[in-house]
């Protein structure tokens, strides 16, 4: 796989702050000062190594946060109050020493987009989320199977309605157009034969239930294969057929590339990993973050950040996590930048990339980043010292400050020229500097 | 330190550029509707609206046979002739029908339907059929693109809601923008905007654009709202009422934005879907009504056409959850003073179907066709890619 040798400093492609910050900022939401230089000390393969085994954090993780995420996702979903589950996943996302799978648990929320809209449940919005922690590096059998008991996903899909010889295809066509084979790669004939192979799934009590009254245990043809197929094999059927690894292919692409970064190619041979191991998706995600192409200049700050990452991307660099920011009032900045966790607004998710920058969206990202510097995001509000923190990182002079929160907030882009952007004047130096980069247009590519 | 309240105070800092669009703009020019001033507002009734108990064919008895439990009772049907009627959620759109003020179509789909909510969605937005032509724009982005004047950023485009703007209105060059309640139009920070416009289509041009567009049309918007003699009252407590009321707000003060759109979720009624569907229709009859109330005693009458429409119809027989499943054609309802009243077209055959299906009576972009040229006065070949028949909406 020559497209995806490792990436390897030289003279042209040197391992600078710019770079050591692209990999934090495109995959674990942003780094602080320490994390950073600890990285650029060392070798850029020891960094990727550092992300994939959940060691890429030195600042901000409580000892106890596994007790306290499963008290605070216990409450929410007990109360129940859908606002704190939010903070409940925004709580983990800033504080867990395992960001790379809260990216990844955020990507397959997207690909298997289930709305509490309609499952109005929060347990069973919490267990699939959970569900897609536990997978979310696993060969994509294992996930895709426990999806096929999901309560969540069957009550989204109408899994109940679905009975032998009354047949509701909603599960059938969604489990292949977009959990799968991708469009095109199937038949009508295959969505209703899938949808006999899904009747008898069923939800009873807020579990799983197989109620075998109501399977169909006809012979089904799918995809030229024939049998009496049941939900696993037809699951099977679909992992096997090689449009589902091509499908995952251009899934984890489109999370870590900007567009027109991977040509054919390339994805080829990544979909071609993705099938000869099995569908592991850790695998596949090691092979991108190592790879000399994930680190080129030309998928460098060329991505539209995503509204979770420009959340918490500057609580990381300005190391607001010793005394907790609300994570309530977080929750209520994501949903103004456009992603309102457990509700994607259809079942193909969100589509990313440019839809994520609305007018409404641009507003609400400089209204945050004013919240950010004015302590708004704790209740009550309470604004941090940032002169502290110049001091902390002995960059108490105004130019040593900008340097560092440009490399943190921007991935080190080029001086900004005068009146370019923005310029915000606030009572601290330290302040204005970091609303006039989060409020510029270079805040919203990394 | 910095406040809340400073920050606003301090908002008319931001830098007045060359650049700052009409958007908003307060200065309204007494105006005779000329075809540069008409507006289309589209509304996108979201999932799939079941068509057949939305325009009812209550006269044909294989209509009953085929609804068992979600047929809707004759004597309840609101009458449009001897053969069709509405659903009864639906008084107040009989209402704009017996005061010629509304086009229905039935039966309007395309060749070879899609029963995929996206792909067909898809179709609808782009007006190309082929999925390799489904590149991000639309029909109306492509028609503003050939509208374009130099150093014009008023919006061509608004779309009212929550979620992302739909491709229909996306182009090339066509300047879309979403908002959807106006607290979110206010900045607390002085921001100023770029001072010169960027020009482009890569990605660094689109962010330095929109963030551009954004503060401004944030400026505008702020100044705009010190104006409160706007007529609040008449319309129904619904979200897509509130929408249009938003939309009717932005009309009035004459930002120079000819399009706006919307969309009205909820319509995939896969199961129980009586009371649902019900529930729906009254929304989106009731809602407008109003807005078309509010817009005549603006005066805008003359200028504003409303389309609605759904990515498909459903299912002719319904399924056992009392529901019916995705299917393919379905009536488009056109909604104004200047509308060329009554039913359009041909109500499918319940007797000739395909699939299960309703078979398309005429195209979709035959209406686009009537909208762009008759009303829009923009050609309509190159956003649909080919001349197609043109359905005379119009009057």
């Amino acid at each position: 796989m020559r497209t995806w040798q490792l990436y390897q400093p030289t003279p042209q492609q040197p391992w600078t702050p710019s770079r050591a910050a692209h990999l934090h900022r495109r995959t674990v939401f942003g780094a602080t000062w320490k994390e950073l230089q600890r990285d650029l000390t060392g070798k850029p393969q020891d960094a990727v190594t550092r992300v994939l085994s959940d060691e890429v954090r030195a600042d901000g993780v409580p000892d106890e946060f596994t007790s306290l995420a499963n008290l605070i996702g216990n409450a929410a979903t007990e109360q129940p109050n859908v606002e704190r589950l939010k903070a409940w996943w925004i709580y983990r996302v800033l504080f867990t020493p395992a960001p790379l799978q809260e990216r990844l648990t955020l990507m397959w929320h997207n690909h298997f987009a289930t709305s509490n809209l309609k499952v109005n449940n929060l347990s069973l919005m919490k267990l699939q989320n959970d569900t897609f922690r536990k997978h979310a590096t696993a060969p994509f059998g294992d996930l895709l199977h426990a999806m096929l008991r999901d309560p969540a996903l069957l009550i989204w899909l109408d899994a109940s309605s679905n009975r032998r010889g009354h047949a509701n295809e909603n599960l059938g066509r969604e489990l292949m157009e977009l959990f799968t084979l991708g469009i095109g790669n199937y038949s009508e004939s295959d969505v209703k034969n899938a949808a006999r192979a899904l009747t008898g799934l069923t939800v009873k009590e807020g579990q799983f239930h197989f109620d075998s009254h109501r399977h169909d245990a006809g012979q089904k043809t799918i995809l030229t294969k024939t049998g009496p197929f049941n939900a696993d094999q037809l699951a099977d059927v679909l992992l096997q057929n090689p449009a589902t690894a091509k499908r995952l292919a251009s899934r984890l692409i489109g999370e870590f590339f900007s567009e027109g970064v991977v040509n054919e190619t390339a994805y080829n041979e990544l979909a071609s990993q993705l099938r000869t191991t099995n569908l592991d998706i850790g695998k596949a995600v090691e092979t991108i973050l190592r790879s000399q192409l994930f680190f080129s200049d030309t998928n460098i700050n060329s991505r539209i950040c995503d509204p979770l990452s420009f959340l918490i991307a500057p609580l990381r660099a300005l190391e607001l996590f010793d005394k907790p920011p609300s994570t309530l009032a977080l929750s209520e900045w994501l949903q103004r930048m456009g992603l309102d966790l457990f509700y994607p607004p259809n079942v193909a998710g969100w589509p990313g990339h440019r839809t994520w920058l609305t007018t409404r969206t641009v507003i609400a990202r400089a209204n945050y980043a004013a919240a950010v510097v004015s302590g708004e995001v704790y209740r009550p509000a309470y604004v941090s010292d940032l002169q502290e923190l110049a001091k902390k990182h002995s960059a108490k002079k105004d130019d040593t400050f900008e340097k560092m929160m440009k490399t943190l907030l921007l991935g080190g882009a080029t001086d900004l020229p005068a009146k370019e952007s923005t310029n915000p004047t606030t009572d601290s130096r330290e302040a204005s500097c970091v609303l006039k980069l989060l409020t510029g247009f270079r805040a919203h590519l990394h | 330190m910095l406040n809340r309240r400073s920050f606003l105070n301090q908002s008319s800092l931001l830098s007045l550029s060359p650049f700052i669009p009409g958007f908003l703009s307060q200065t309204a020019h007494a105006s005779k509707a000329s075809k540069d001033d008409r507006i289309l507002v589209v509304i996108q009734l979201d999932g799939g609206n079941d068509g057949l108990n939305t325009v009812i064919p209550f006269a044909d008895e294989i209509y009953a046979k085929y609804r068992d439990k979600l047929r809707i009772d004759k004597k309840e049907i609101i009458k449009l002739n001897d053969s069709l009627g509405l659903h009864p959620g639906m008084k107040d759109v009989g209402k704009l029908f017996d005061n010629n003020q509304l086009a229905i179509v039935p039966g309007v789909g395309y060749p070879n339907p899609n029963r995929s909510h996206f792909r067909s969605m898809a179709i609808w937005h782009s007006a190309r059929l082929d999925p390799t032509d489904h590149t991000g724009q639309g029909w109306i982005g492509r028609a503003c693109d050939q509208q374009q004047k130099s150093g014009n950023a008023t919006p061509d485009a608004v779309f009212v809601g929550d979620s992302t703007i739909p491709a229909a209105i996306i182009g090339r060059r066509t300047n879309s923008i979403a908002l959807n309640k106006e607290e979110e139009f206010m900045l607390v920070s002085n921001l100023a905007a770029p001072d010169k416009p960027v020009s482009g289509d890569d990605l660094q041009s689109f962010v330095q654009s929109t963030v551009n567009s954004s503060y401004t049309a944030a400026k505008q918007f702020a100044e705009s709202t010190k104006n409160r003699s706007f007529d609040k009252g008449g319309y129904p407590n619904y979200r897509l009422a509130r929408k249009l009321h938003l939309i009717s707000r932005i009309i009035r003060l004459n930002s120079g934005t000819r399009i706006f759109y919307v969309s009205q979720p909820g319509y995939d009624t896969h199961s129980m879907q009586k009371n649902t569907h019900a529930r729906l229709l009254a929304e989106f009859s009731r809602s407008l009504k109003a807005f078309l109330v509010d817009i005549k005693k603006a005066g805008f009458s003359d200028r504003i056409m409303v389309m609605a429409f759904s990515e498909f119809g459903r299912r002719v027989k319904e399924n056992a959850s009392v529901g019916t499943d995705h299917g393919t054609s379905g009536p488009v309802f056109i909604a104004g003073e200047m509308v060329n009243a009554g039913v359009l077209s041909k109500y499918p055959s319940l007797e000739d179907l395909q699939d299960g299906d309703l078979k398309s009576t005429i195209d979709f972009r035959s209406i686009y066709t009537s909208l762009l040229t008759d009303w829009l006065n923009i050609d309509a070949t190159v956003p649909l890619g080919g001349a197609f028949k043109s359905l005379r909406v119009v009057s």
